[in-house]
Formats: C-alpha cells, sequence, structure tokens
C-alpha cells in the first residue's frame, strides 16, 4: 500500500507530463490544465495519507529497481519518505496544485498551453525525485532535473532572444553548483564507501572520519546547494530567471526548486553537525547574500525582480539559520516563505495581468480598489513577509533571529539588519503599487480588471497559510504541547535527534528572548511608519534617485558585469585564441610533418597507378577474399 | 561467429555488383535484419558470464605463430552490435541522396573490416583487419566529400592514421620479441595476457601502442586531423568516423594496452591521462565559440572521448564500466547529432547557427526529438550520457581529485555549448533560412525518435549494458592486480 502510494505521488505528474507532452496540442486548454492540476493534486493527496502513515510508524523506504551496481557501488533507483521528505513533499504537491490551478488562468490563450503544463510537471516529478531519494544518485537526477525545468521554463517564450539567454544562464549557473555537489557525492562514496543517505547519517553520527574531510564534503555540497539556492557567488541568474511565466516563478523560483539547496543541509545535517569551518562560512555567505541581495531589492522597480532578489535574502536568511545550526528553523522559515513567497508571486502575477502585461512598478499606483482580492492578498503576503506580529513569517523570522543571537550577537545585528531592510523594500513595493494614484496609460486603466476565480482562489488560500502558518512552529517558550510542531516533527527522524527543542539548552534567558522579540516588534512598527511617512509624502511614486549608491544598485552592483569580464570574455577569448591561433600555428604544423614526409615518397609511387578507382577497388577486393581463401584453406 | 563475421564481406561484394536502383533498399534491408540479429543475440544467446563466445579458429599462417583466432566477449559483443547500429542508420540516412553501388560496398566492406576489429584475437589480424578499416572509409571520404582542399585534407588523415597504425605493428612485434613469445600461437591474445614487459620495454611498448592508438581517438594533440575532416567529409563518412571508428582506438587500448601495462611504471599512462584531460577542456572550450554544428560536434567529440580514454586508463573498475558504456553511447548520441545536423543541412543549406533559429516552431516534433539527443549529450541524469560521465569522472576522481575537477568542468562548458547550439537553431525568430522549415517525415521521425529513445533507455537502465561488460572488466580487473 505504502509502496503505491510512494509510486503514486512520483509518477502522477510524470503520466501527467507525457500526456500533456504527446498529446497537448489536440486536448482543449481547459482539459489540459485539468490535467495538469489533477496530476499534481493526485500526489497531494497521497502524500497526506503517507503523512499519516510516517506519523504513526515513522519513516520507511521502498526501492523500485537497481539503477546501477558495481562491486561496492549499488545504487537503487529507491524512494524514503520519513518526517523530513514528507514535509517537502507536503509542501510541492501542495503548493504545486495551487500553482497548476492558478496557471489555467494566468496561461490561458498562450500558444504552449499544454507544453507549459507538461514541463511544470516533469517540474514536479523532478522535485519529488530531489527530495524522496533515498540515495544522493536519485537526489542528483531530481536536482539536475529540476535544473532542466527550470531551463525549459525560463526560456518558455522561446522566440525571445534574451529570455533564451537568462534560460542557459540559469542552467550554466546551475552546473557550477552541480559540479561541486558532484565530488561532494564521489567525495562520500571515498569515505563512507554508500551514497546511501541514511546510513551517511548513521556512519557520521559514530563520528570516524576526521573532521577535515567532513569539512570538504560538507562544503562541496554546500557549493551546490550555492547555485541552486542563488548564494554568493552565484546568485545572478534567479533574477534573470524572472523571464519564465509568473507562476513558474512562484513555484520554482520562490516555493521549492531554490530552497533545495537548503534540503540537501537539512538532510545531510549529521554531517553539518560536526563541520564547524563548513557552517561558519554557511553562515557568512548566508548573511552576505541576505543584505546585498535586500539591498539590490531596495532599488529594482520591476515588480518581479524586487521578489526575486527578495527570494534571494530570505534564502539567504535559511542559510543564517543552517550556519547557526538551527535546522529546524531553517525549514521552518522555508515552509513560511513557500507559502507568502508564492502567495508575492502570484498576486504579482496578477497584478501583471491587470496591468496588461506591465512589470515596471512606476507606471502603477492606486490599484487598491480596482482589484481587491489581489490586493488584500497581496498586503496579507507582505505583512508576513515583513514580520508583522503574528504573521506566519514573524515567527520563523524571530525564531532565526533567536537562534543567531545565541550563536553571536554581532551575527544577530546584520541578521536583524537584513530583516529591517526586507521590510523597507517590500512596504515601498506595496506602497508604490497599491497606494497614491494610477500613473499607467489610459487604455491599462480602462482595462484593469480582476482576475478570474482560478487564478485568486490559490491566492486566498495562500494567504490564510500565510497568516496562520505561524502555528506549524510556536516559540519554545508556549506550553509544549502546542508549541515546536515542526521541530518535533523532524526530530522524530532517529538520525536527527539532537533537532528536538527540549534537548536544546537554552542559554537565553527568558527576559532576553522577549526583550528581542519585542525589539523585532517595535522595529517593524517603526519602520512601517516611516516608510509609509516617506512614501506618501511623495503621493506614493518612487522618484529618480540620484544618489551613488542608488546607481549601484539599480545596476544590482554591477555583479553581473563583472562576471562578465572576468570569466565569460576570458572563456571565449581563449576559444577564439585557441581555434584561430594555437590550432593553426602549434597544433597543425606538428601533425602535418608526417604527410610531409610521406607526401615526397608518393611522388615517387604515383608514376606506377593508372588513377582508375574502380580496378583498385576490385583488385582491392579481390586480394581480400584471396587472402581468406588462403587461410581457410 | 565466421557468419557474423563474413556476411558483411559478401554483401559488400553483392552490392558492388548490383545496379544502382536496386541497391539501397537490400542494404537497408539487410543492415536492419543484421542489427536485429546481434540485438537478439545479445539478448538471448550471448551469456555475460562467460569469457568469449563464438570462438573460431583456423590454422593461419603458422610459420608465423599467427593463427586466425574470433571471439567475441561482452566488451567486443557490445562494439559489434554498435556497428551495425551505425551501419544501419548510414543506410537510412544514405536512402534519399542517391548514392551508387559501390558507397554501399564500401560501406559493409568497411562493416567486415570492424567486426574483424572487434572480435579478433591473434595480434596479427587484428592488425590486419585494422589497416583495412582504413581504406573504405578513406575511399568514402574522397569520392563523397565536399569543400576545398578537401583531397589535402583527406590525405592528412590517411597518412596520419596510416603512420600510427605501424607504430601499433611495431609495438606488436616489440612485444612479441621482448616477451619472447615463441613461435606458435605467439601473437594470441590469450597468450600474450599471460605475459608482460617491464621497465623500459613496457614503456616503449604502452608509448608505441597509445600513439597509434591516440591518433585514431584521437587524444591531444594529436586530433589536428579531426575536425577538418570531419566538416569536409560526407555526413556519413563523418558518421562512421566519429560514431565507431573512433571507438576502435578505444578499444585498442583496452584490448591491447591496457593487459600489458606495467603498473610500476606509469609514466606512459599518467601523461596520457594529464594529455586526455586536457583535450577534455581544450575541445569543448573551442566548441564554445564555433558556428559550424559540424566543428562544434567535432571539438564536443574530442572532449567527450578524452573522457572515456582518461577514464579508461585510470584502470580501476569505474573507469573501464564507464568507459564501455560511454563508448556505446557516444556512438548513439553522435550518430543523432549528426543525424540532426544532416536533416538541418538538407533543409536550410546552411550548418552556421547564426543563420538559423526558430525550428522549434516549424517543426516541433524534430525539436524534442533533437532536444532529447542534445540532453543525452549533455549528461543530464536519466539520459544515457550520465551514468558513463558520473563513472569516469569518479574514476578520475580516485585516481587523482584534481583530475576529476579539472575534467569535470566539461559538465559546465558542455551545457554551455550544446544548449547555445540549441538556442540559436531552434528558438528565436525564424530566420531566411528556417522559413521554410518543415516537420520531418514520418520514417525521419522512427529513425530519430528510436535514438531518443535508446537515450532515455539506457539512462534509466544503463545496468543492462554494464552487466554485458562486467566479466570483461573485472578480468582486466584482476589480471591487473595481479601485477601489483
Amino acid at each position: 500500500m505504502n509502496h503505491l502510494l510512494v509510486v503514486l505521488v512520483v509518477f502522477s505528474p510524470l503520466v501527467g507530463f507525457l500526456i500533456n507532452g504527446i498529446l497537448g496540442k489536440k486536448l482543449p486548454e481547459k482539459l489540459s490544465g485539468a490535467l495538469g492540476t489533477l496530476a499534481v493534486l493526485i500526489s497531494f493527496v497521497s502524500s497526506i495519507l503517507l503523512w499519516n502513515h510516517v506519523s504513526i510508524h515513522g519513516g520507511f523506504e521502498t526501492v523500485l529497481f537497481n539503477w546501477l551496481a558495481i562491486d561496492t557501488l549499488v545504487l537503487d533507483f529507491g524512494f524514503r519518505v520519513d518526517a523530513l521528505s514528507i514535509w517537502m513533499m507536503l509542501i510541492i504537491s501542495g503548493i504545486g496544485t495551487l500553482i497548476h490551478l492558478y496557471s489555467i488562468g494566468y496561461m490561458h490563450g498562450d500558444k504552449g498551453f499544454s507544453r507549459f503544463f507538461a514541463y511544470l510537471n516533469l517540474f514536479v516529478f523532478s522535485m519529488f525525485l530531489l527530495v524522496m531519494g533515498n540515495n544522493l544518485v536519485v537526489l542528483f537526477f531530481g536536482w539536475e532535473g529540476v535544473g532542466l525545468c527550470s531551463y525549459l521554463l525560463i526560456g518558455f517564450w522561446y522566440h525571445n532572444v534574451a529570455y533564451g539567454h537568462a534560460a542557459r544562464k540559469a542552467f550554466i549557473m546551475n552546473r557550477i553548483g552541480d559540479l561541486g555537489l558532484l565530488l561532494g557525492i564521489f567525495l562520500i562514496f571515498k569515505v563512507f564507501g554508500t551514497l546511501h543517505l541514511a546510513t551517511i547519517a548513521e556512519l557520521a553520527s559514530a563520528n570516524l572520519v576526521q573532521p577535515q574531510i567532513i569539512n570538504w564534503i560538507t562544503f562541496l555540497l554546500f557549493i551546490g546547494a550555492m547555485g541552486k539556492s542563488a548564494q554568493i557567488p552565484l546568485f545572478t541568474w534567479l533574477p534573470d530567471a524572472m523571464a519564465g511565466p509568473t507562476p513558474v516563478s512562484a513555484l520554482i523560483h520562490a516555493a521549492t526548486m531554490v530552497t533545495a539547496g537548503i534540503y540537501l543541509v537539512v538532510r545531510n545535517a549529521n554531517l553539518y553537525q560536526i563541520a564547524t569551518l563548513t557552517t561558519q562560512i554557511i553562515l557568512i555567505i548566508g548573511l552576505a547574500t541576505s543584505i546585498l541581495a535586500a539591498l539590490i531589492g531596495l532599488y529594482q522597480n520591476d515588480i518581479k525582480k524586487v521578489l526575486a532578489y527578495s527570494t534571494v535574502s530570505q534564502l539567504g536568511l535559511m542559510f543564517v539559520a543552517l550556519g547557526v545550526g538551527a535546522y529546524s528553523t531553517a525549514m521552518f522559515h522555508l515552509t513560511t516563505h513557500a507559502f507568502f513567497k508564492a502567495l508575492l508571486f502570484l498576486g504579482a502575477g496578477s497584478v501583471i495581468h491587470a496591468m496588461g502585461g506591465e512589470q515596471n512598478i512606476s507606471f502603477m499606483g492606486g490599484l487598491k480598489n480596482k482589484i481587491k482580492t489581489t490586493h488584500i492578498t497581496f498586503l496579507i503576503g507582505t505583512l508576513a513577509i515583513i514580520g508583522f506580529p503574528l504573521f506566519s513569517g514573524f515567527f520563523s523570522k524571530d525564531e532565526i533571529l533567536e537562534k543567531v543571537f545565541e550563536y553571536s550577537p554581532i551575527a544577530w545585528g546584520f541578521t536583524l539588519f537584513s530583516a529591517a531592510l526586507t521590510a523597507i523594500y517590500m512596504l515601498r513595493l506595496y506602497f508604490v503599487v497599491f497606494l497614491g494614484n494610477f500613473r499607467g496609460s489610459e487604455t491599462q486603466k480602462a482595462n484593469l480588471h480582476e482576475s478570474p476565480i482560478s487564478m485568486t482562489l490559490p491566492l486566498m488560500i495562500l494567504a490564510l497559510l500565510s497568516l496562520f502558518g505561524g502555528v506549524l512552529n510556536l516559540p519554545h517558550f508556549l506550553p509544549e504541547n502546542m508549541s515546536q510542531f515542526l521541530s518535533h516533527w523532524i526530530a522524530s527522524i532517529p538520525s536527527m535527534q539532537f533537532m528536538a527543542p527540549s534537548s536544546h539548552e537554552h542559554h537565553l534567558s527568558q527576559t532576553i528572548i522577549f526583550g528581542l522579540m519585542g525589539l523585532a516588534i517595535v522595529l517593524v512598527l517603526v519602520l512601517l511608519f516611516l516608510v509609509y511617512r516617506f512614501y506618501a509624502s511623495r503621493q506614493f511614486n518612487i522618484l529618480p534617485n540620484q544618489s551613488r549608491f542608488s546607481k549601484l544598485g539599480e545596476n544590482k552592483f554591477f555583479v553581473d558585469e563583472i562576471y562578465n569580464h572576468l570569466f565569460v570574455k576570458q572563456i571565449e577569448s581563449r576559444s577564439e585564441f585557441l581555434y584561430k591561433v594555437f590550432e593553426k600555428k602549434a597544433v597543425k604544423p606538428f601533425i602535418m610533418l608526417f604527410p610531409r614526409i610521406f607526401g615526397q615518397l608518393g611522388k615517387v609511387f604515383q608514376r606506377v597507378q593508372d588513377g582508375n578507382v574502380e580496378n583498385y577497388l576490385l583488385y582491392f577486393v579481390l586480394g581480400i577474399i584471396s587472402f581468406i581463401l588462403l587461410i581457410l584453406l | 561467429m565466421a557468419l557474423i563475421l563474413f556476411i558483411p564481406l559478401i554483401v559488400s561484394i553483392i552490392c558492388f555488383l548490383l545496379p544502382t536502383k536496386w541497391v539501397k533498399d537490400f542494404a537497408l534491408a539487410f543492415s536492419t535484419t543484421f542489427f536485429a540479429y546481434i540485438i537478439y543475440l545479445l539478448f538471448t544467446d550471448f551469456n555475460p558470464q562467460n569469457d568469449f563466445h563464438y570462438t573460431f579458429q583456423n590454422l593461419g599462417i603458422r610459420s608465423l605463430g599467427a593463427q586466425f583466432t574470433f571471439g567475441l566477449d561482452g566488451l567486443g559483443m557490445l562494439m559489434v552490435a554498435l556497428t551495425n547500429f551505425v551501419v544501419m542508420y548510414v543506410n537510412i540516412m544514405a536512402t534519399k541522396k542517391g548514392y551508387s553501388s559501390r558507397f554501399y560496398g564500401l560501406v559493409f566492406l568497411m562493416q567486415f573490416a570492424l567486426i574483424g576489429v572487434f572480435s579478433c584475437l591473434s595480434a596479427f589480424f587484428f592488425y590486419v583487419f585494422w589497416e583495412l578499416a582504413l581504406i573504405p572509409i578513406y575511399l568514402i571520404l574522397l569520392f563523397w566529400g565536399t569543400g576545398k582542399n578537401r583531397k589535402e585534407t583527406f590525405i592528412t588523415f590517411f597518412v596520419y592514421t596510416f603512420v600510427g597504425s605501424l607504430l601499433i605493428l611495431g609495438g606488436f612485434i616489440f612485444f612479441h620479441i621482448e616477451a619472447k613469445m615463441g613461435d606458435y600461437d605467439g601473437f594470441q591474445y590469450l597468450n600474450m595476457v599471460t605475459r608482460n614487459l617491464e621497465g623500459y620495454n613496457a614503456l616503449i611498448f604502452s608509448t608505441l601502442m597509445i600513439i597509434g592508438f591516440g591518433v585514431k581517438i584521437p587524444i591531444f594533440p594529436l586530433h589536428s586531423w579531426q575536425a577538418q575532416t570531419y566538416k569536409k567529409a560526407p555526413i556519413e563518412g563523418t558518421i562512421l568516423l566519429s560514431a565507431i571508428m573512433l571507438k576502435m582506438g578505444i578499444y585498442g587500448i583496452f584490448r591491447w594496452v591496457l593487459p600489458f601495462l606495467d603498473l610500476k611504471h606509469t609514466i606512459v599512462q599518467e601523461i596520457t591521462i594529464i594529455l586526455s584531460v586536457i583535450g577534455v577542456l581544450y575541445g569543448a572550450i573551442i566548441a564554445l565559440r564555433r558556428n559550424d554544428l559540424k566543428l562544434i560536434a567535432a571539438f564536443s567529440s574530442l572532449s567527450h572521448v578524452g573522457l572515456i580514454t582518461a577514464g579508461l586508463l585510470t584502470a580501476n573498475i569505474y573507469g573501464m564500466q564507464g568507459a564501455v558504456i560511454q563508448m556505446v553511447v557516444h556512438g548513439i548520441n553522435v550518430l543523432g547529432l549528426f543525424y540532426i545536423i544532416d536533416i538541418i543541412q538538407k533543409q536550410t543549406g546552411t550548418r552556421n547557427i547564426q543563420n538559423l533559429g526558430g525550428i522549434a516552431s516549424k517543426a516541433p516534433i524534430f525539436s524534442i526529438l533533437s532536444l532529447i539527443i542534445i540532453l543525452g549529450t549533455i549528461s543530464v541524469p536519466l539520459t544515457n550520457g550520465f551514468p558513463g560521465e558520473m563513472l569516469l569522472l569518479f574514476s578520475l576522481y580516485l585516481y587523482k581529485p584534481v583530475l576529476a575537477v579539472i575534467a569535470g568542468l566539461t559538465i559546465i562548458f558542455g551545457a554551455a555549448y550544446m544548449l547555445r547550439i540549441y538556442q540559436l537553431t531552434f528558438f528565436r525568430e525564424v530566420s531566411v533560412e528556417t522559413e521554410d522549415f518543415k516537420e520531418i517525415s514520418i520514417s525521419q521521425m522512427f529513425a530519430l525518435g528510436f535514438i531518443a529513445f535508446l537515450v532515455i533507455a539506457i539512462g534509466l537502465f544503463p545496468q543492462y549494458i554494464l552487466d554485458i561488460s562486467y566479466i570483461t572488466c573485472t578480468h582486466l580487473k584482476n589480471l591487473l592486480a595481479t601485477r601489483l
């Protein structure tokens, strides 16, 4: 039964992909979309049933077939369903279903409608492989699979050259990370002799391996995570990835795929537990990414770009949590972020839909009364992400802040700064888009309309989740039976018991904890007031800013240009040099040495031959036959 | 065995004699049947647990100690299957081009020689077949090649590989003398593997052989004949060269170099691995900026094959098994790639990617099949390129981690140049050249679809291939272990 459910979870999106991929063109739009959505819904329902099983009996594994076996390298195409993977499965399939539903409305009338659903289903399938694989190679299948789907979906509107570039950039930058991950996998096999995740966790806990090697392993895996989860230095692909249709941004580049790096670290938490050096690196990179992306986000005027940098920044915060060893906290923020960021992206999609494709916020404004449902839900999402008290983001961000303070007050200061920046750029976005006067064209104004129910229903559901998502892991000072649900849940995996809140020594006194929380609340409220004042004074419009720093921010600190100059241009000029100069000047003369000598010899023999090729052929074949006859007889 | 070997020769003679209007159907029918027959043998009759199958012996030239011995183990069997697969596709692609009888005759003659190379267990006759294989391909290039200065290019190719062959012959003779093989059966593979050379002798032997085989593969910096030859050859010739002939070189190292390695003196082995890894990067970097599809395929081939050679020479089980599966996979994928190029060139008259574009909207099915094959060549997991590449990189990692890192860059560059091709050719707006691009015909869909099917099938179930060659590789591994 469980085996069947697992198969159903994983393969129902694959079947959806095949149906839409092969028959898509012949299916009517409604059916095509319904099939795609249904495929993910089946996964969701199956996941819920599996959740029930896991909560009673604990995790289990199931193997489909042996994929590859050479001596001790035995790799099964096998799945693991435990507290951690089922959590991810529910997020993927749950939010996945909502976004599929939303896409029916959003993609209405697009020529590639069925192709879109086919790719989206293929993505969900790959994502399941990633989080459900019971060994690192199946995880890697999913890891590259989601990268591929991301490529296909970013470049979905393939006539546009710039979109194609963005898609390639995403794939190639991800592959840099993938190489790190692959090398990490090699090292793990060399050290532990297995790639089976549960066995690795067990062996890691036994502490038999030198810490230095563990640091290497974890660092290599983290390189993979940098690529997939868009951390410095591999973050520049994510903002460009906004070229894809908005539901793609919501599903892949906010809620699921980009969190794969966090999943990878949490899944191997037993290794990261003992890798002190790597975790420090993770903390620093996470913090730096979080702040840099938030700073850039302050100066972007494209609604999706703001959200994209916000995603990079929030992912950075999750890595901060991982860096201080707060694994379940990172999972908690991953979850709430999946709710509110999916909501914000879908909301942005609804705004873009209403604006007839316009993405520049300086042409929006005053949408509050025009698209009410979108407005309310977007407001809820904004309040959730800035950590307004009692919204889901409040709890998860506060937990990160507390854990970081416990680790290092300096890091806490930076984290708080990043959280403050989040509040500023998100409030700016909200005010400029929804308040003030409409600044778009007359035709846009005339055509402003609320999106159809298939789009607003997912918004409403996600808004509820963003509002109440905090209950999944309420603070530990509340009574034990209602607090820290997620932490307890993940700690139910035997190898992850150390994540249980009860086993965790609280160094901080109650006063400090409440003090920190109070500070965060006050900060949000003050910022809310200040940012409102600031934008109210300019009619909720953004004015061109001439300061040098804002120029830097608008140009994304020139990171793309620097990479282009340092790497792309260098490699391209090497390519030209090797082909046009090195091949012709160095390799060819070297190689022509022999032909020259033989060419001279050839001139001597030339006279013997009459030039009739047919004759040669005949002699040649006859020669072979007589030769063979000679041997056989 | 005699049947597998000699039927292509007989067919070749028939083709030479048949009039042109019948020959292509005959050729296609025969090669398809023959391929089916080999696959049938592979899955029913062939037992990977045994060493050599279908052995066939005759007296040969006794005074030279050269017995006429044939047999197929897992490795040989896979190569024979690949040969037949490639020949079948060459015939499929040739159908609409109006080639004369002698084209088909030469193709089957080539098949005969290739099967001989892959099944011959006597060094002497191996060499004979090795040389024999060169002649038909040379003539195919000469008769049906295009482009200016092609004669010079092809002569370079011929002379170059011919010199390589002489080195191989020299190597065999050197071994024969130095290992004191004696007169009787001295060129027998099974007798040769019981001996080995040591010290300087081993170095001389492996240098001769690796350069000889390295020309064909080609190993950097012996590759200069490759790009221009591929470019100017008729597409069928390019396919024969890249999909199967270069496998002769790798096979040669597998069968005739590895078993005789002196693992105490590995300098030649090390240098070759390093050169191969340089080739991996070199080919990939050059491919990044080329605009001629055939050139890109040629340099990507240099890159892919470098990884196979490097992994194979690490001589651990992962490298050997990875090399086997990657030889098969590279054959399939590069064939697919050239097939795609051929279709594009026939329809648009150009191979320059800057002039192409927008084919995805004109021919969606062709685009999807092409995408699958391209994903195979960039080794996306669950396509056929992945298991081999993973194993080869892993073998390099065990050998020297830094080499795996350098060679591993190919997964980044490979993606970069292949996706560049794909975007410029299939995406974007249509160009003047692609404006009238038509969806491929049903028969082309079947042919290309079968390749795409293999890309996914082997990616999902690589173990079927690994099982076939497992005993070959294990024997080799054990043999080498006794030398340490």
